[in-house]
C-alpha cells in the first residue's frame, strides 16, 4: 500500500517538482491549492503525512496548520513545511504549531526525500 | 552595494540555480536616483512584503525567457506565456527569491510577512518607488538561455 503525501500548495509548479520527485517511491501524491481544500482533502484522504506551503490565498500555511492541529481528525498527521517563507519568525511559529520540520524552498530532490524520510517510509516502488 | 540589493543578487542566482539548474549572473545594479525611470513591459512576477522590512520585488520578463523558463522546468515549450505553467513558474519564481531574500534580511532582524506572487503582464507596466528609500535595479544574464533578466527592488526598514 503507498503512502499518500498530501501536497498543500498553490503553485502547480511546485506540485508537479514534488511528484516528480517521488515518483520513483512508494508514494501517491494528493494536492491541495490552499489551506481551506487542504484540511478538507486531509480529513477525507487521512495521508501519512502533509507537506505544507506557508504562503498561499484563501488559507495560509501558518492558519492551516493550526486548524489541522486542532482537529481530532488530523492532529496526528506529520506535518512538514516546505516554504519559501523560511524567515526565523515563521520558522518558530511553524514549530511551535507542531510543524515536525521545515524544508525551504528552493529545495533539491535529495533534500525533500532525506527530509521526508525521517518520518514515513518512502520505500521504492515495485518494478 | 545596500544589503537589501546584494541579499536580491544572491536570492536570484540561488533559486535559478536550485529551482531551474540555470547559472544566473549579475551583470550590473544600480540604487536610489540611478535606477531606470519609465514604464516597463512584459510579464513581471511581483511580491510585496511587510513588517520590519516592508516593500516589493518586481522580476520582469519576455515572452522568449518566460516561456524557456517553463520548457526548462516541465520538459515542453509552451503554447504562449499565456500558458497557466508559465504564468504559474513566473509567480513561484518570485516567491522563491522573496522567501530567500527574506530568510537574509531576518536574519539581520529585519522579519516580515509575504504576499503571495501576483502576475502582471502588459506594455505599460507603471513600477514608482515612491519615497522608499532603497530602490535597487539587477540585471542578469542567463548565458544558457541567451536572455537577460531584470529585477527591480523597493524596501524600506524599521528603525
Amino acid at each position: 500500500m503507498p503512502k499518500k503525501i498530501l501536497s498543500i500548495d498553490d503553485s502547480r509548479m511546485v506540485h508537479m517538482v514534488v511528484t516528480k520527485t517521488l515518483k520513483p517511491l512508494d508514494v501517491e501524491v494528493l494536492t491541495a491549492v490552499n489551506g481551506q481544500e487542504g484540511i478538507e482533502k486531509a480529513e477525507k484522504e487521512k495521508p501519512d503525512l502533509i507537506l505544507l506551503d506557508a504562503t498561499m490565498p484563501v488559507m495560509d500555511g501558518i492558519e492551516a496548520l493550526a486548524a489541522l492541529k486542532a482537529n481530532p481528525a488530523t492532529k496526528d498527521i506529520p506535518v512538514v513545511m516546505l516554504s519559501a517563507d523560511s524567515g526565523k519568525d515563521n520558522v518558530e511559529r511553524a514549530t511551535q504549531l507542531g510543524a515536525l520540520r521545515f524544508i525551504s524552498k528552493p529545495f533539491t530532490g535529495d533534500a525533500l526525500v532525506a527530509g521526508l524520510s525521517q518520518y514515513i517510509d518512502l520505500g521504492q516502488k515495485a518494478a | 552595494m545596500h544589503f537589501v540589493c546584494d541579499f536580491t543578487q544572491k536570492a536570484v542566482v540561488a533559486v535559478y540555480d536550485a529551482l531551474l539548474s540555470l547559472k544566473v549572473e549579475p551583470v550590473s545594479h544600480a540604487e536610489g536616483g540611478d535606477i531606470p525611470q519609465g514604464p516597463i513591459s512584459g510579464m513581471v512576477g511581483s511580491v510585496s512584503f511587510a513588517g520590519k522590512i516592508t516593500g516589493a520585488i518586481y522580476m520582469n520578463y519576455n515572452e522568449s525567457l518566460a516561456c524557456k523558463l517553463a520548457e526548462k522546468l516541465i520538459g515542453e515549450k509552451p503554447k504562449s506565456w499565456n500558458e497557466p505553467e508559465v504564468t504559474d513558474l513566473i509567480g513561484e519564481i518570485a516567491n522563491q527569491v522573496s522567501g530567500d531574500m527574506k530568510r537574509r534580511t531576518s536574519e539581520l532582524g529585519y522579519t516580515g510577512l509575504l504576499a503571495p506572487p501576483l502576475i502582471m503582464q502588459g506594455d505599460n507596466i507603471a513600477v514608482d518607488s515612491k519615497d522608499a528609500p532603497i530602490a535597487a535595479y539587477n540585471v542578469f544574464r542567463i548565458p544558457e538561455l541567451n536572455e537577460e533578466l531584470r529585477v527591480r527592488v523597493f524596501a524600506k526598514l524599521e528603525p
